[in-house]
């Protein structure tokens, strides 16, 4: 704590830019569902934390940049349906599954992809945050500024509006 | 049973593996876990789009040094900085050229160190003027009116600059009066010369110069080791009772009017400057002279 990291030198800035750019720009996507607008989003973050950076401590440069991505969604992103592309991944690499079952599989992963789609944006973030980037309830709380309890509140509803609707589609 | 995990975070405790290993076993009895276990599984095959990191970074970098570049032409901080400098060197350039001025009212003396240390010492009703510039480019010049006693220090020319001429000196004590025709100068010290229209005068230690009216020049000795005012006193040697009453009228801030007395009469002596009837005395009883004090007016008329 003796030597402060100062938001305005270019080392700190890289560091700051490698540590969280990526989950910032998932996060941005999470909401928008759009990647050109999400990289955007992950720019205008960085560049106003740079022209901001001598009124930034670095202990504060992370909820800064998602502050702004969320300040930035809200002003200027019409809210679109979001329709989310997730690649897949090639999880089992055992091939001793039927072909019928395979195909199972992936239709349950299609509906599972357009239930997501169809969550709540409040929901879907956190549920993704979670699940995805395996941020803990306690990160998210601290990027969204909301309690510990009201990420877990909504990552509750999130896998039980999953579960409910899955079946429907 | 069945609503056991139906609590608002419950779900979120199980994912988190945060639940007491009750209420796992008795979630894992519900047939909701089996789906709600698929789907926590399926979430793995997902994964979010790829991001271009160092593509996005470079377009930072570019966005922030295009912005850099506008700002370092002419940075917010410059236009104080240079309206620091202006208003710093104008007001060098004002002390450095402005004119020092000191003046000394009636019965008023005053003592002034000029820039170089040397020091002046005025008499009632006088003044003397300097520029500063002038100082510090080792010009040593000013301009006097009146009377004063200069204590020099040694160094370059120092001029002393009146009406009725010019003294100069490299480092001496001297005295100065200058009246409107009445110009005389006392060496104290070192060697001064006394530069008029007419004549360039010479003065040693001891010696005077002294000019009235038109008269020619007159060169005199003395023997005190510094002016008698600076002690209170005015002293006249042979000098027109015109400017004895002239001074007197200075040291007190009075009008002394006469009638039937020749002013042209020339007196010898001292008068003190702190106490008028003694200094009329003083003046008046050796010419046979009576006064009479009213006020501010002093009324002179023969016995």
């Amino acid at each position: 704590m003796l030597e402060k990291k100062s938001v305005c030198e270019s080392e700190v800035f890289e560091e700051l830019y490698s540590d969280h750019s990526k989950s910032l720009y998932n996060f941005a996507f999470y909401k928008t569902g759009n990647s050109a607008q999400s990289e955007d989003l992950v720019q205008e973050a960085f560049i106003k934390m740079w022209n901001n950076c001598v009124k930034i401590i670095f202990e504060k440069a992370k909820s800064f940049l998602f502050t702004v991505v969320n300040n930035q969604f809200l002003n200027d992103v019409a809210h679109k349906k979001v329709v989310l592309n997730y690649r897949k991944q090639g999880v089992k690499e055992s091939t001793n599954e039927n072909p019928e079952f395979l195909l199972e599989e992936k239709e349950f992963l299609n509906k599972l992809q357009t239930t997501i789609s169809n969550l709540k944006e409040g929901q879907r973030e956190v549920f993704l945050l979670n699940r995805i980037d395996k941020k803990t309830y306690k990160e998210i709380a601290e990027i969204l500024s909301i309690s510990v309890k009201a990420v877990e509140k909504r990552m509750h509803l999130a896998l039980k509006q999953v579960r409910e609707q899955i079946g429907n589609i | 049973m069945k609503n056991e995990h139906t609590d608002d975070t419950f779900l979120a405790r199980w994912l988190n593996k945060d639940l007491t290993s009750e209420e796992l076993i008795s979630f894992k009895k519900s047939k909701e876990y089996e789906e709600y276990l698929k789907i926590a599984e399926a979430m793995d095959a997902f994964e979010s789009p790829s991001f271009n990191k160092e593509a996005v970074l470079q377009s930072i970098k570019n966005k922030i040094q295009s912005k850099q570049k506008v700002k370092k032409l002419v940075p917010n901080w410059m236009y104080a900085a240079v309206a620091s400098v202006a208003l710093l060197l104008s007001v060098v350039y004002y002390m450095s050229n402005s004119t020092e001025t000191y003046i000394t009212s009636f019965g008023e003396q005053m003592a002034v160190t000029l820039p170089d240390g040397s020091k002046v010492q005025l008499n009632s009703k006088s003044s003397i003027s300097y520029k500063k510039s002038d100082w510090f480019d080792g010009n040593r010049t000013l301009n006097l009116n009146g009377e004063g006693y200069f204590k020099v220090k040694k160094g370059s020319t120092f001029s002393v600059n009146t009406e009725n001429g010019n003294v100069t000196v490299l480092g001496t004590q001297f005295n100065v009066k200058t009246l409107p025709l009445y110009f005389e100068v006392l060496c104290y010290e070192g060697k001064v010369q006394v530069k008029n229209k007419e004549e360039i005068a010479i003065l040693t230690q001891g010696l005077s110069f002294r000019k009235i009216e038109q008269k020619p020049s007159e060169k005199g000795m003395f023997k005190n080791s510094s002016p008698l005012w600076v002690d209170g006193e005015t002293s006249f040697n042979n000098t027109p009772l015109k400017f004895v009453v002239a001074e007197l009228e200075k040291q007190y801030q009075i009008t002394v009017s006469s009638v039937g007395i020749d002013l042209k009469t020339l007196f010898t002596g001292t008068f003190s400057n702190k106490n008028l009837d003694l200094a009329l005395q003083t003046i008046c009883i050796p010419l046979s002279i009576k006064y009479t004090i009213d006020g501010n007016m002093v009324s002179l008329t023969k016995i």
